[in-house]
């Protein structure tokens, strides 16, 4: 039998072994059904103290961290929804690091992304990709990698790990700290150059501290936002925008806009955004605009993110989709 | 409670306990799961009923196991859940699928879910995309990683039976 046959008959052989519980599960669900009435009922009671703080609360953080941000237009059409405001925002992360030599066949048009609180200078051609990221979040090794050693770049202790037989399919990344800017920064070569060249390349991140190696405009800009979010990721085909309280996460998290070659399939509540089709699950959290051949998504966590049928409209009427 | 939520509870709970344990590799994870999800969907359960309560809840049991708050919540690490062998004759298949099942434990949680909805559920990779909100293409990057990772790790488990 071949892997996927096997991975077939393990997991329906799993399943149809797996005892049932001693407990009754309509039981426990009732039991927590009545739980969770009783503590939305003391939250419900808490809830006008919760909102005053938090529009306190605003502008402090983003004048401590947020790039600025065109001031609102001014309240032409209907009202928005409370907590939301009108503007004109197209995100842009910067990376602090300039690069002084890069591998002549990447280019010189790096895109720069956004993940999480780590900020990511990516060049890309022909299937080789030469990423350097910086932030306080460890970025991540490849979890196949097969070679480590230690190395320097400008005098500071650095790991380098290995993966790849050869030309076209190596992986080398090499990682440091810096503490100068309170992290991590991370070089990873996936393609064919070698560990030389990423270490050239990582070494000679260092010119420039401070000035603006390179910057990329979302590809939407948001007219309709609401006020406590900042970016979260940012990718040339998706933008998630969430509140201060998660910023760890490096991976798409809060509420993403994301663009895909991928035919409009309806299903869910029927809606017109801007004059075009589009399917709304607001339970589970996606709104999916036709846009001919490709698709707008709009996703999020309602239970984390919780988000009103006039919210995710209103929010997905002011998008801008600029490729 | 509502009757409607009380029948599909009993009609279709022990076939979501099942589900959830092979998502989540441990039977009462799988079961703390459940309840958690179906508590939820209670909430709103009108509106889920009249739209294919099974692949809402479904859908809802993956994206809670995978997401990263629940994960932070729960305290456990994914990847370290071993767990009892299925009952039946120890042949040299048994053996290799009880292999098998240990190392599911070793993928991510996102590998881990592609490769149920894809072998026990058999949904295509857009079906799979639509329950993890990814593309089919990230689909495909999941499940190429995930049957590479297993390929290497039953090797490594055969060349280490067969040492002396």
């Amino acid at each position: 039998m071949t892997l996927e046959e096997d991975l077939r008959v393990t997991l329906h052989d799993r399943a149809a072994a797996a005892r049932p519980p001693a407990a009754d599960l309509l039981t426990e669900v009732t039991s927590g059904v009545r739980r969770d009435v009783r503590r939305r009922r003391l939250t419900a009671g808490g809830a006008g103290v919760a909102v005053v703080v938090a529009a306190l609360a605003v502008p402090l953080m983003r004048h401590d961290a947020d790039p600025p941000r065109p001031q609102p237009l001014p309240a032409a059409s209907p009202s928005l929804p409370v907590g939301w405001e009108r503007s004109m925002w197209a995100p842009a992360p910067f990376f602090p690091l300039r690069p002084t030599w890069v591998p002549a066949d990447l280019g010189t048009r790096p895109e720069v992304l956004q993940m999480g609180p780590n900020e990511v200078l990516r060049y890309e051609r022909n299937g080789d990709v030469l990423t350097a990221e910086i932030g306080v979040v460890d970025p991540a090794w490849d979890a196949e990698t097969t070679g480590e050693h230690a190395t320097e770049v400008n005098g500071v202790p650095a790991t380098v790990r290995t993966a790849g037989a050869g030309p076209g399919d190596r992986y080398v990344s090499v990682r440091w700290q810096m503490p100068e800017v309170g992290g991590w920064v991370q070089v990873t070569s996936r393609g064919r150059h070698t560990e030389a060249e990423v270490l050239r390349f990582a070494r000679g991140l260092d010119g420039g501290m401070g000035s603006m190696a390179g910057t990329s405009l979302a590809p939407f800009v948001f007219g309709v936002l609401p006020v406590r979010v900042s970016t979260q990721y940012q990718s040339p085909d998706q933008v998630c925008l969430t509140d201060r309280d998660v910023t760890r996460r490096r991976e798409p998290d809060g509420l993403c806009v994301l663009v895909a070659d991928e035919p409009f399939v309806g299903g869910g509540e029927r809606v017109t955004v801007a004059g075009r089709a589009a399917s709304l699950r607001l339970d589970s959290g996606s709104l999916v605009i036709d846009l001919g051949g490709r698709v707008l998504t709009v996703t999020w966590d309602p239970g984390r993110f919780p988000l009103s049928r006039d919210e995710v409209l209103a929010f997905a009427g002011g998008i801008t989709y600029r490729r | 409670m509502h009757s409607g939520f009380e029948d599909y509870v009993r009609a279709r709970g022990d076939s979501l306990r099942r589900f959830a344990y092979l998502i989540c590799g441990d039977r009462h994870l799988g079961e703390d799961l459940v309840q958690e999800v179906l508590v939820k969907a209670y909430r709103q359960w009108r509106r889920i009923e009249a739209d294919q309560p099974d692949r809402y809840i479904r859908t809802a049991l993956v994206r809670s196991h995978v997401s990263w708050l629940r994960r932070r919540s729960s305290g456990e690490r994914p990847g370290t859940v071993p767990d009892e062998p299925a009952a039946g004759d120890f042949t040299e298949g048994q053996a290799l699928r009880d292999e098998l099942w240990a190392r599911l434990g070793g993928l991510t949680r996102a590998q881990r879910a592609v490769m149920v909805l894809r072998y026990y559920e058999d949904l295509d990779d857009r079906q799979i995309g639509d329950v993890l909100r990814c593309s089919p293409s990230t689909v495909r990057v999941h499940a190429a990683r995930a049957l590479a990772r297993l390929r290497a790790d039953l090797a490594t488990a055969t060349i280490e039976e067969v040492r002396p």
